[in-house]
Order: structure tokens, then sequence, then C-alpha cells
């Protein structure tokens, strides 16, 4: 069954095609929930949220967007909607994090090279994003992850676009950081 | 520009937002400082695999939990069959019985060409009749049904173009299959005319037009 085939079926309830819809758009789902929240059980069930959502809307599809988009989009919105439940702000306009005063240049006179080029594994750089507080998380994900652009992350979340740009530079600067202390304790561990 | 002054601006760097001027700047002074040489690249990576990071698939129990869910808001159905989808398509209320009808009457015809076709080839087990009679008031209820048609038609045509499309569409669908069946008919009766059955069916048919016409004639407009 295609996809096309499978949306124009899921509006008479047919099994198979929610089923093809599912198993076609399942990891790209979760794999968002997973990274904007950093925790797999959480992930598990704005996954679902974000399923049982589509699914009953979908005979509002009309087509004038792609459907992953649509469900991209969708399950963006569950995510965002979960943290304003939380309490959590994606962004603060005056949040300025004790990390900062941390993300000062470390100057290593005589040190070794310590780029990260070529040392971090998939696997280590997505718990290091699970790490990453949630505004600075939710932007990064959404902006060097999902491709979102400024102005669409501007207005999910309802922060200005500058305020986007800067809480990104912030995230990126955080994730090396942890990168970087990761990279540290594999060092010694070593040694 | 001090190194946090330009480590602020890589990001816009890496995102292709810098102006001309700031461009330079910033490189220039990446050609002589490791450091933020070294930031800078790190960023760039970061940037490069985060881009690279693959789908994760959801545990299986995921599509168990959400079917069940689907199952209890109903969202899950039993398939309809042709009929169900055909008669959920909302045609208004005073139209569903013409619908009904012209459907019913598309089933007939369907039936009554088969029969038409597999009895203008045997034996009819009435009496055959050669009766010049029963032939002129075949032709005389002929010539009645096709005077009734031809002054359907026109206000049929009329009346099509004011209803729903896909109503429309149907009527149409159904005119034509009536006119084949007719042609089928006269095509019996001429190749066997003394055939009471064919006569039966021939003026059945353009019995079923008429009312067909009628039906669309009364149809309730868009």
């Amino acid at each position: 069954m295609t996809e096309a085939e499978a949306i124009s079926k899921c509006v008479d309830g047919d099994s198979l095609a929610f089923e093809t819809l599912y198993s076609l758009h399942k990891r790209r789902v979760y794999a968002i929930c997973l990274r904007m929240v950093g925790n797999p059980a959480e992930a598990e069930d704005l996954a679902q949220e974000a399923f049982l959502q589509l699914f009953r809307k979908i005979s509002t599809f009309r087509g004038e967007s792609a459907f992953s988009t649509w469900l991209h989009r969708l399950t963006v919105n569950v995510v965002l909607m979960h943290l304003r439940k939380k309490g959590i702000d994606e962004i603060s306009l005056d949040q300025e994090p004790e990390e900062d005063a941390q993300e000062a240049p470390k100057r290593q006179y005589g040190g070794e090279d310590t780029h990260l080029v070529g040392a971090v594994d998939r696997v280590t750089l997505e718990r290091s994003i699970a790490e990453l507080p949630t505004g600075y998380r939710t932007i990064f994900v959404l902006h060097d992850v999902e491709g979102y652009e400024h102005n669409e992350i501007a207005d999910l979340i309802g922060c200005s676009i500058g305020n986007s740009k800067s809480q990104l530079h912030k995230a990126r600067m955080k994730l090396r950081s942890i990168l970087h202390g990761k990279q540290e304790k594999t060092e010694k561990k070593d040694n | 520009m001090i190194c946090r002054e330009i480590q602020d601006r890589f990001s816009a760097r890496i995102d292709h937002e810098l102006a001309q001027v700031e461009e330079f700047e910033i490189r220039q002074h990446l050609e002589v400082c490791p450091f933020c040489s070294t930031v800078y690249q790190d960023l760039l990576y970061i940037r490069k695999s985060a881009k690279e990071l693959e789908l994760v698939s959801p545990p299986d129990r995921l599509w168990k939990s959400l079917s069940a869910q689907m199952k209890a808001e109903g969202l899950i159905r039993k398939p309809r069959s042709f009929w169900e989808r055909v008669f959920a398509v909302d045609f208004g209320s005073s139209l569903k019985p013409a619908l009904t009808g012209a459907i019913v009457t598309l089933i007939l015809v369907a039936a009554s060409s088969f029969l038409v076709t597999k009895f203008s080839h045997r034996q009819p087990e009435m009496p055959a009749s050669s009766d010049a009679q029963v032939l002129q008031e075949v032709r005389d209820a002929e010539s009645h049904y096709q005077k009734a048609i031809e002054a359907l038609s026109e206000s049929s045509r009329e009346r099509l173009e004011t209803l729903d499309p896909a109503v429309a569409e149907i009527f149409n669908d159904n005119l034509a299959t009536m006119d084949y069946y007719l042609k089928e008919c006269k095509e019996a009766a001429l190749t066997d005319p003394d055939n009471p059955l064919v006569h039966h069916y021939l003026l059945t048919a353009y019995q079923k037009k008429v009312e067909l016409l009628e039906t669309i004639v009364n149809s309730d407009s868009l």
C-alpha cells in the first residue's frame, strides 16, 4: 500500500492503513520526541500521542504540504505542549545560566590539540544532547537535528528570532563543553 | 576583536549569516588564533554530526499500545462495503431514494440484459407468437415510450446541470447503461421478432428509462 492509499483508507478506519502509516513514520516521530525530551519513557508516550492526534485529524489533511512535513510539525507541537504543561520554558529571555561563565574560552597553553573532530561517536553525541538543559536542547534539536529555520522556531516556541539564534549558539557551546568532559573522562580511564 | 566576541559569532558563521566584513574579520582571527580555530572546528563538527544523526526505532510495544487506544476510540473500524461507502456520500435526503432507485434499476437492467442474451438463443417455453396484432401492440407501446423519453430528455438534461456533479455523474452513467441495454434489446427484437420475452424485456427497458428520466427531473437541485 502506498502512503497516499494508506492516508485515504485511514479515513475509513482501515487498520492496515494505519499500520502502514505508522511503519513509515514511526522512527522519525520517535526520534524527534526522544531527542527533544531526552527521556525514552516520555518519548514513547509523546510519540503515541502524536500518532493518536495524527489519526484523529487525518481526514483534515488536504495535501497542501507533504504528509511528512505535516506530521513532523504536529509531533513538534505535541512535545512543546508537553514541555509547557510541565512548566518548562523552552526559552527564557532572562535566563543567563551559570554555565555561561564556564563557557568563557579556556586557554590551554602547551596543551594537546583537543579537537572533537573524529572523536565523538553517535551514542556519545546522543547522550550529550540529552544532557543539555531543556531550553538549549529544544533549540538545538529543532535547528541542527531537524532542520527548522530560526523564524520557524521563533513561531513554534514564541520567542524572537534573535533569541533563537543566541540560544542555539549557547546550546552548541554547552554541547561542546559536555563532549569535552566526556572525552577527558575517557582519556583518564584509558590512562 | 577579542576571542569571546569572535566566538559569539561562530554559530552565525556556520549558518552563513555573517556580513562580508564580519566574515573577513573572523577569518583573519582564525588564521592567527589556534584556540578559537579549535573551538570553531568543534562547533562545525557538532553541527555536521547533528545533521547526520540517524532515526531511532521505538519499542514494539508502542504500536500495541497505540492500536489498543485507537480501537478504544473507534478510530479503527470494520471496513465498509462498497454500498456503505456509496450511501455514506451526502446527496441530501431527497436524493437518496432516487439514488437507491437508480442503483436498483441498474441491477435489474444488468440482470435483464443477461436474461435477454440467454433467452434470445433459446426456444421460448411460451408459444411463439407470430400474431401481427401482438407485434403492432409492441410497436405502439415502443412508440409511446419513445415519445415520453423525448419529452423528458430535455428537462432531465437541464436538471442534471443543476445537480451535484457527483450525483449527475451517477445519473449519466445510469442513462448510458440504459441506452446500451435498450440497444441490445432492440437488436434482439430484430433477430428474434416473434419472441415474447424479447418484447417484454424491450418494453421493460423503455419503461425503466422513462422512470429514470422522471427521477432525474424530480430530483432536488443544488
